[in-house]
């Protein structure tokens, strides 16, 4: 009975060996192309910084309209926050290539799956920038012509359309994610209804008297401008 | 009378093939001036510059008012008038706003290549839309360059101390103390030139879209300043301009005004860096000052526009202005109506950081401009607040200390353009 159980012990063995011996080697490959990985990210990281601190990367994304950026970016330097990005792709594709030498038929599914997922979130990401800079562009000058129309609630008027173009911009970068379907439409539906509504109301009642006042000093501008004299030009 | 499309055909001037003086009327729906202007213009040559031939090229930008058919009907010497017409883009007429002229750069080019097909040795370029223009004009303003050998001359306008707050308070002062040259009207006037300063004009390479728009004057003026070319100016009567529409606000005048000089300022940063001080340019003829007439300003509505721009633009004026001169304003916003008072060294400052700020577009152009708007005013009533109970000759004085502010301050804006970044006071 014992040598049988000494054979039986002895099968097992050879099998967990077998087994690891088979597993190993894909181990470490996956070790070493992940090493590889990681070295290949810092020299890029490195490159990317470099040429967008050449490129004075950090002033442009504030003049461009993307000065969030720099609060979501560390030590508030979008620079910082690209190269970061860049190192964690390159780690992140070496690790998928890793995974493929321990098991080819997982990592070509996830692989094809997060291709064909990319596209939306490339498409996104851009309906996001393009959005920032179109609001921040929008509500800069709604501010200035509203500050020179003597428009006393020039910073409100702004506010509110620039949250309208977010809020727009968000919703249809939501809707090419994927992410939340119908749930996502109508809650849109209801905050930019809900905005436009409220803007209605308080400039049709809540903000008549002072509407009226800013046009009639509108008015009297013209009469003014008419009756002074002086030419600018 | 020879009439020519430019745009069109190569011109050919089979009627008109030299001539020693010409002068170049430029319009646009100008109907109910054109007249007038053209027959002052051919009876000042006709008076003054008999022994000289003499052309008058209307160019028009296709009016659709009969101006076209007006000029020629009031021509007096219908050989010596000729008629052009120059292109007008959509662009041009959607960004005319003050400018009664739209697309006037392609209108001034038409009358230099048509001053330069006849080889003439003076042109003179006015707008059609003034009223009151008389022949002493023409022989005013020809005169230094035909006679006087000078190369450049412009109006210098002896007006009401409530006239040309734009161009008194900036764009005189801006061009003076850059380029070292005392000229008092460098845009929006009427200009005569010498056959080389045209043809050197001509050998620039097309401007881009503001200056062949609207910008013009400041090129022209720029390029005669830093080509080392002789200048004079000639003092006349203000203008009476005829206005088709109601004015545009004063953001759009601003806009417009200062879009092409700080374009020009960009352009010949090299130039302007090297000069020191200003020197005064000859001037001819003799200029007083027209009578005082009681005027109405509002100085309440401009301080207060203003403080409404400071408490609403600070987030816009903060990526212009240093924490220097927001100090400034912040003091300045405080202050009661009576004792509101613009620093002319801060207004200078203030000036030079949004040349800079142009340059360097920390934001749209057009709102930068803009934004300008509540400061110009807030200057604007500080300076009519001292010379209200001045006379014209006082207020021009007064012109002349801010003058000397822009150029103290020179060495300022030398250093933020060199160094925008590092020099932030």
């Amino acid at each position: 009975m014992w040598m049988h159980i000494n054979e039986v012990l002895k099968r097992a063995m050879n099998r967990v060996t077998t087994a690891a011996a088979d597993f190993l080697p894909g181990l470490v490959a996956l070790l070493i192309i992940l090493i590889f990985a990681t070295v290949v990210a810092f020299v890029l990281r490195i490159a990317v910084r470099r040429s967008l601190e050449r490129a004075n990367f950090d002033r442009r994304t504030d003049q461009w309209g993307l000065a969030r950026l720099a609060d979501w970016s560390p030590a508030r330097s979008p620079t910082l926050l690209m190269a970061r990005i860049a190192f964690w792709l390159i780690v992140l594709l070496g690790l998928l290539v890793g995974i493929s030498a321990l098991d080819a038929r997982l990592t070509s599914m996830l692989v094809i799956r997060l291709f064909a997922y990319l596209p939306n979130v490339l498409v996104a990401a851009f309906v996001l920038i393009v959005g920032a800079v179109l609001s921040r562009f929008l509500a800069r000058s709604i501010l200035i012509s509203a500050v020179n129309l003597q428009i006393q609630s020039a910073r409100l008027l702004s506010l509110g359309v620039k949250w309208l173009v977010i809020v727009l911009t968000l919703a249809m970068a939501l809707e090419q994610l994927g992410i939340g379907g119908q749930i996502v439409q109508l809650s849109f539906a209801i905050l930019f209804g809900g905005i436009v509504l409220t803007l209605a109301l308080a400039v049709g009642l809540g903000s008549k008297e002072m509407v009226s006042r800013s046009w009639e000093r509108q008015a009297d501008r013209l009469d003014r401008e008419s009756e002074e004299h002086f030419h600018h030009l | 009378m020879a009439e020519v499309d430019i745009e069109n055909a190569p011109w050919e001037p089979a009627a008109i093939e030299s001539a020693d003086i010409v002068v170049g009327v430029l319009s646009f729906n100008s109907a109910e001036t054109i007249g007038p202007v053209v027959a002052a213009v051919q009876s000042g040559l006709s008076s003054y510059f008999s022994g000289n031939r003499s052309v008058l090229v209307h160019a028009d930008g296709g009016s659709k008012d009969g101006t076209q058919e007006l000029a020629v009907q009031s021509a007096l010497d219908k050989d010596s008038f000729l008629q052009v017409t120059y292109p007008v883009y959509p662009v041009h007429k959607l960004s005319s706003g003050y400018y009664p002229i739209p697309g006037r750069g392609n209108a001034v080019r038409t009358v230099f290549e048509a001053a330069g097909k006849v080889h003439a040795k003076t042109c003179a370029v006015l707008d059609a839309n003034v009223q009151g223009l008389k022949p002493e004009w023409i022989h005013a303003l020809v005169r230094p360059v035909f006679e006087e050998g000078f190369d450049f001359v412009s109006p210098y306008y002896l007006r009401h101390k409530y006239e040309g707050t734009i161009l008194n308070g900036i764009v005189y002062p801006l061009i003076r103390a850059l380029y070292g040259k005392r000229i008092h009207q460098p845009i929006g006037g009427d200009f005569a030139f010498s056959a080389a300063l045209i043809g050197h004009y001509l050998d620039q390479p097309e401007g881009d879209t503001d200056l062949a728009g609207n910008g013009i004057d400041a090129w022209l003026t720029t390029h005669a300043i830093s080509g080392g070319f002789r200048l004079a100016q000639v003092f006349c009567e203000s203008r009476v301009r005829h206005e088709h529409e109601p004015p545009p606000d004063v953001s759009t005048i601003l806009a417009q005004v200062l879009g092409p000089v700080f374009t020009e300022i960009n352009r010949t940063a090299p130039a302007w860096q090297r000069i020191r001080g200003s020197e005064a340019v000859p001037t001819f003829g003799l200029g007083s000052f027209p009578a005082e007439e009681p005027a109405r300003v509002d100085l309440h509505h401009m301080m207060e526009s203003f403080r409404l721009g400071y408490q609403s633009l600070q987030d816009v004026w903060r990526l212009v202005l240093p924490p220097a001169t927001l100090l400034e304003l912040k003091r300045m916003a405080s202050h009661p109506d009576e004792s509101f008072h613009f620093e002319d060294a801060a207004w200078a400052r203030t000036i030079y950081d949004f040349a800079l700020a142009y340059r360097l577009r920390l934001m749209d152009r057009d709102h930068l401009l803009r934004a300008l708007t509540p400061l110009y005013l807030g200057w604007l009533a500080s300076y009519l607040l001292e010379v209200r109970d001045s006379t014209a000759a006082e207020a021009q004085a007064r012109i002349e200390t801010l003058c000397r502010a822009y150029e103290a301050q020179k060495g300022y804006l030398i250093s933020r353009w060199r160094w925008p970044d590092r020099f932030n006071p």
